[in-house]
């Protein structure tokens, strides 16, 4: 079972093979012999000369399979590329193209068959993708324009009161930035060429993606956000529901089971009518400052 | 035939859990830390940036010995007196080491090996990626 997984992890992360069945090349079978036996290897020179080989394949051969994507990645922002890109603070996570990889865990031991899927189980040490959302951001309010007008305002608020700066509704992002990573495809997705087109238009669809992810998992800060602001809405439902019945509008159903639920504030958000007079006064504040 | 910028595929190294994989009867950390690779597989849970890195492969070149070489041939052809000389004599840079070179917006990348005492007073020398872009050193911190 270890060398199996010894021979997974170095097919995708220190020797990677574009394609080709699973029979191990020379390298990969000298990798593991030096493992197993514990003896030291220089893996960055194996690393670096698989680099010079499959570029030497992409000039002769035409072989299209750029290997190391995350080394690379690395490389540049230790070597200071993606802080002169910060500089120019032009480029966006959509842009940059940013995935994440797969994470290699238990899960993988019961799809490769080496475990039943009884004994699989998660834990609470369990890797999750990187928090570290793009290194060209260092701060940015964890709240977006596509979160309901409450929170934002809520967060505004808060915030205020807790470090005593005000955030201009102007600096509020449109976007969550990054939001939930998209997951870098599969091996049979990227047997699929990519054609000059979805090139050109990748940068849109990685918009589109994003907003759609952000907009119902947003950030987890913006998250807590959401659930102060359900306790909130909790404790103000009855009121809520009074004045409406006094303004002989109809109540229809199903908004106000989302207001219980908490899951949508959008009911709010839309009337803005029903906002506290303290929050409101706070929105013409913030507008009026220049 | 030639090849385009949104040709390419680029492979995203997966994040190994190690601690999940032990958990399951399949203890690798030992074998990882022998080769001094847990840094490596730490540093393997991050962004990649994609567009980066085809932009830099569609322009990155090996800089090797036989390249070294054709670089004195064409200081040769241009001029003939120069032929018998060295590098130095021809205003050349010595070679040193294998190099790719590339560059990404303008700004020149150059990866190569280069040995890195991490052992302290110890004798022995280990190889790291480096990195030069705009005439700086920066060692690599996937291992030590």
């Amino acid at each position: 079972m270890r060398t199996k997984m010894l021979l997974k992890i170095q097919n995708e992360n220190l020797l990677p093979k574009g394609s080709g069945g699973d029979k191990p090349y020379l390298d990969h079978k000298v990798f593991l012999h030096f493992f197993l036996t514990r003896e030291r290897a220089n893996v960055p020179k194996y690393i670096f000369r698989h680099l010079i080989k499959n570029l030497r394949d992409i000039q002769t051969i035409k072989k299209n399979f750029v290997p190391y994507g995350r080394l690379i990645s690395e490389i540049f922002h230790q070597g200071g590329i993606l802080d002169a890109l910060k500089k120019v603070n032009y480029f966006t996570n959509a842009q940059l193209g940013t995935v994440t990889g797969r994470i290699i865990n238990g899960a993988t031991l019961v799809t490769m068959k080496l475990i039943r899927k009884e004994d699989h189980k998660e834990l609470s040490t369990d890797l999750k993708e990187s928090s570290v959302i793009s290194n060209l951001m260092d701060d940015f309010p964890p709240i977006c324009k596509q979160d309901p007008l409450e929170v934002r305002v809520m967060f505004i608020k808060e915030y205020f009161e807790m470090t005593g700066h005000i955030i201009k509704i102007s600096d509020i992002p449109d976007e969550m930035y990054g939001g939930a990573l998209p997951i870098s495809k599969n091996r049979k997705s990227l047997q699929r060429k990519m054609t000059e087109a979805e090139y050109l238009d990748d940068t849109h669809e990685f918009a589109a993606k994003v907003a759609k992810n952000s907009a119902p998992q947003t950030n987890p800060t913006s998250s807590n956000m959401l659930i102060l602001q359900q306790e909130a809405q909790e404790a103000d439902d009855s009121e809520v529901l009074t004045k409406k019945s006094r303004s002989k509008k109809q109540v229809d159903p199903e908004n106000v089971i989302e207001i219980n639920s908490g899951t949508s504030s959008s009911y709010i958000s839309s009337d803005s009518s029903e906002l506290d007079d303290s929050t409101l006064s706070l929105i013409q504040k913030i507008n009026k400052t220049p | 035939m030639s090849l385009e910028e949104w040709e390419l595929n680029v492979q995203v190294e997966n994040p190994v859990d190690l601690l999940s994989l032990a958990h399951h009867g399949c203890d690798l950390r030992g074998i990882y830390q022998a080769q001094d690779l847990t840094d490596y597989f730490g540093m393997l849970n991050g962004p990649t940036y994609l567009t980066l890195v085809r932009h830099f492969w569609v322009r990155a070149q090996i800089y090797d010995l036989k390249a070294s070489q054709l670089e004195m041939d064409e200081k040769v052809l241009i001029d003939p007196s120069l032929e018998g000389k060295t590098r130095e004599e021809m205003g050349l840079e010595p070679f040193r080491r294998e190099e790719i070179r590339s560059s990404i917006m303008g700004i020149p990348v150059v990866i190569h090996l280069s040995r890195h005492n991490c052992w302290g007073n110890q004798k022995s020398f280990r190889r790291k990626i480096c990195i030069r872009s705009e005439q700086q050193e920066k060692p690599m911190d996937t291992h030590c």
